[in-house]
């Protein structure tokens, strides 16, 4: 074992860390602000997802690590390694595995069970700032649920583009209260927020805040009656495994325009292709 | 008009308002009725816009009621409420238009954007329905509709303060706050807004709150006028009363200063 | 008083020139008198003795210091002197019409909906406002290629028609006319006198300042000096 303390983190920083986790918990979809501590990582890499991870870990759990949906990614693999030498868990890349879940923009495809905790990695949390860069304001109108602006959003993105443009980090109501920022997750994991049975926390290192949905939590994407919310659709499965309800990523794979689609889930992925090795559908 | 067994929207009582020693507003006091216009004349400096902004619940009054009664037939001291439950009353119920229509409108967003946003607030979530709204009162105001998709940058000064304007009616107000609404526009452009405001208010049966310095959009909008100076309202009535028979100094220094051309 | 009608009980006015060291100026001193339905009572002072005094103060336009001025209104009778702001409005909508000398205009409002706006301020219907309103500017000989224009460019005389137009179109109770035909040529002076007549026989009570002898043998039912009305 390492000369860290477990985790890394003293316990005295633990401790104002788990604090502000448990308001988030009982305050579904409300930014906590935290005294975020300097990581080694540098801030934009997950430095406030390592910290919640940091806090909430402990000697019996199973962490997995991904990034944009990948246990093999650089960045995945390091975050992973730093738990192993700082903290000595097991680690592994079955979702079904994990105890605990540490994520760069994606949640993954295999449903999550009780008792699980999903940790989101968050580069901005307030979903407001686009409009305000007062963080006096925003915080007025999160207090006063001012959330007419939110819409005035979407409004313009279906009078400039038809459609609402955002893709990624839908915005989204949380317990019909607070107006969330999910995160860069894709608008495909949207639907897996709402009334998820594991436990969902969001940590910004370099914004200072954390915030959280609890189980069963009503999580609404933003959308109007006559432009509802959709996820994204693709006209073929993923080539590796055959799947038709999992979120691809596009390859290229020549120089003459060849791509093809597979599935960011790297575990998803190698599950669904065992499966039909084994026979199953 | 309405019959006398009503009771006034906004009953204003002792409103007063010190900047340290100095006195902002003191003991103001007035009754609004619904569909009526009260102008609030004074020079610059003279309280008047401190009034309007304890009223609108930008500046804290120091002391005073303003009780208003309120769609659902509440009767709120908005000057005693707490910030949310005002706030939310504010956008339900009031409009505010302000003298620089910049300050009362979101120039980076559309002007449909602009017009729906009251609308969306309120819970409207049907994009066709808002956008039927917002032409509606495009027309209303007098902008061509082709400019709904456009950012209110392009937009000329008269064509800001009646945007503004829209954006304020759309949720159907019942009382409208507004500081010199022509202030910083040209003469044939005023002419154009006041006799859009005279239209509106008629039409919707607004009650208004005006605060002005120019004496002739005092005597265009208003039914009556509370002359203010230095902070204390000097002498009230009916605004062609005021205007034409001034009983106290500082209101016929007022009447006979202004230019006839 | 009978069942239309104005009381002046010994009114009071006074105006203090402020900006000359407050210099006071009785202009109405203790007047009184009484204009019946059916009666048209025409002032007969020189200028300057407080004919449009007295009657800017019965329509609740000028402040008088003493006395009292009633009007019937409605079922009832009111003091116009201490009334609410409100119900001097409301009285002015449907009891009590005005024609002042000067037509005061508000810019880009076309002639037809300056006399429109009355009726229509009554609850008459925009179409019935608009007809009869055209059917009092063809009266008084306003030709019709004016009515989408504002008066602001008009003549005086123009004007004046349209002041009259405005206040005639509606059958008011109780009229206050203060020179009503002073620019007009004599066509048109026939024509008011015919309104006045109109007004007269449908039981309305008039109060006037006419200057021309003319006119004021043709509508006066009776006359008065102010110096008269006053008490010592």
């Amino acid at each position: 074992m390492s000369r860290y303390n477990f985790a890394y983190l003293d316990e005295q920083t633990k401790r104002m860390i788990r604090r502000a986790i448990l308001k988030a918990v009982a305050i579904p979809g409300y930014q906590v602000p935290f005294g975020s501590r300097e990581m080694p990582l540098s801030y934009g890499w997950g430095t406030g997802g390592v910290q919640v991870t940091a806090s909430v870990i402990g000697p019996d759990d199973v962490l997995k690590v991904i990034d944009q949906g990948a246990d093999d990614t650089t960045n995945a693999v390091s975050i992973r390694r730093f738990f192993e030498r700082t903290a000595g868990v097991r680690t592994t890349t079955r979702t079904t595995q994990a105890t605990l879940i540490q994520s760069r923009h994606r949640i993954p495809e295999t449903p999550l069970a009780p008792g699980q905790i999903l940790v989101l990695q968050v580069p901005i949390p307030e979903p407001l700032r686009w409009l305000e860069p007062r963080e006096a304001e925003t915080r007025k109108m999160h207090a006063l649920e001012e959330y007419g602006a939110m819409h005035v959003r979407l409004y313009e993105d279906i009078t400039r583009h038809g459609k609402v443009a955002q893709t990624y980090e839908y915005p989204v109501i949380v317990d019909g209260r607070y107006l969330m920022r999910p995160s860069p997750i894709p608008k495909w994991d949207n639907p897996k927020l709402d009334r998820n049975p594991a436990l969902l926390l969001f940590g910004a290192g370099r914004e200072k805040r954390i915030y959280a949905v609890p189980p069963h939590t009503s999580v609404r994407s933003l959308d109007f009656e006559d432009h509802p919310f959709e996820v994204e659709r693709w006209d073929r499965p993923c080539a590796l495994c055959g799947a038709s309800d999992s979120y691809l990523d596009e390859i290229v794979v020549d120089d003459k325009g060849g791509r093809m689609f597979v599935c960011s889930d790297t575990d998803f992925c190698a599950q669904q292709q065992g499966r039909r090795e084994d026979g199953e559908p | 008009m309405s019959d006398a067994g009503e009771r006034p929207l906004l009953r204003v009582r002792g409103l007063t308002r010190f900047y340290g020693s100095r006195v902002g507003c003191l003991d103001i006091g007035f009754d609004l009725w619904p569909g009526e216009v009260l102008g609030l004349v004074g020079e610059s400096g003279s309280g008047k816009t401190t009034v309007l902004d304890c009223l609108s619940g930008r500046r804290a009054a120091s002391a005073g009621r303003a009780e208003y009664a309120a769609r659902d037939g509440a009767i709120v001291d908005v000057l005693r409420m707490a910030e949310a439950p005002r706030r939310r009353l504010l956008r339900a119920e009031w409009g505010v238009v302000h003298q620089n229509p910049r300050d009362g409108l979101r120039m980076t967003v559309t002007a449909g954007a602009n017009v729906g946003e009251r609308l969306m607030d309120l819970g409207a979530r049907h994009y066709g329905a808002i956008r039927g709204q917002a032409i509606d009162w495009l027309d209303q105001v007098e902008i061509a509709r082709d400019r709904i998709d456009d950012a209110p940058e392009s937009f000329s000064g008269g064509m800001l303060q009646r945007l503004q304007i829209a954006r304020n009616l759309v949720i159907r107000p019942r009382l409208v706050l507004m500081d010199e609404p022509t202030g910083s526009l040209d003469v044939s452009v005023q002419a154009r807004l006041l006799d859009l405001l005279r239209g509106l208010v008629a039409e919707l049966n607004l009650s208004a709150i005006v605060v002005t310095h120019d004496l002739a959009v005092a005597r265009l909008l208003a039914h009556r006028l509370v002359v203010i100076k230095s902070g204390e309202a000097v002498e009230t009535g009916l605004t062609d009363q005021v205007l034409d028979d001034p009983q106290h100094p500082y209101t016929l220094l007022l009447v006979s200063s202004v230019l006839h051309p | 008083m009978s069942a239309t009608g104005i009381e002046v009980r010994a009114v009071e006015k006074t105006f203090t020139l402020h900006g000359q060291g407050g210099l006071r100026l009785p202009v109405l001193r203790r007047v009184s008198l009484t204009v019946n339905a059916a009666e048209c009572v025409v002032l007969t002072d020189p200028s300057g003795a407080g004919k449009s005094t007295l009657l800017r103060a019965v329509y609740g336009n000028y402040v008088v210091q003493a006395g009292h001025i009633l009007v019937h209104h409605g079922d009832g009778i009111v003091d116009i002197v201490g009334a609410e702001p409100r119900l001097v409005l409301e009285i002015r909508r449907r009891s009590v019409g005005y024609v002042s000398q000067f037509l005061r205009v508000i810019p880009r409002v076309p002639t037809l909906e300056v006399v429109a706006e009355p009726l229509q301020a009554l609850g008459v219907s925009r179409t019935m406002a608009v007809d009869r309103a055209r059917s009092m500017l063809e009266r008084l000989r306003i030709p019709e290629r004016l009515w989408a224009l504002s008066p602001v460019t008009f003549s005086g005389g123009e004007q004046q028609r349209i002041n009259v137009a405005r206040v005639f179109v509606v059958g008011y109770p109780i009229l206050l006319l203060d020179e009503p035909t002073a620019a007009l040529d004599a066509a048109s002076r026939e024509v008011v006198v015919e309104l006045i007549g109109e007004a007269r026989a449908r039981g309305a009570a008039v109060l006037g300042a006419v200057h021309d002898a003319g006119v004021r043998a043709a509508v006066a039912t009776r006359t008065q000096a102010l110096a008269d009305s006053e008490a010592t």
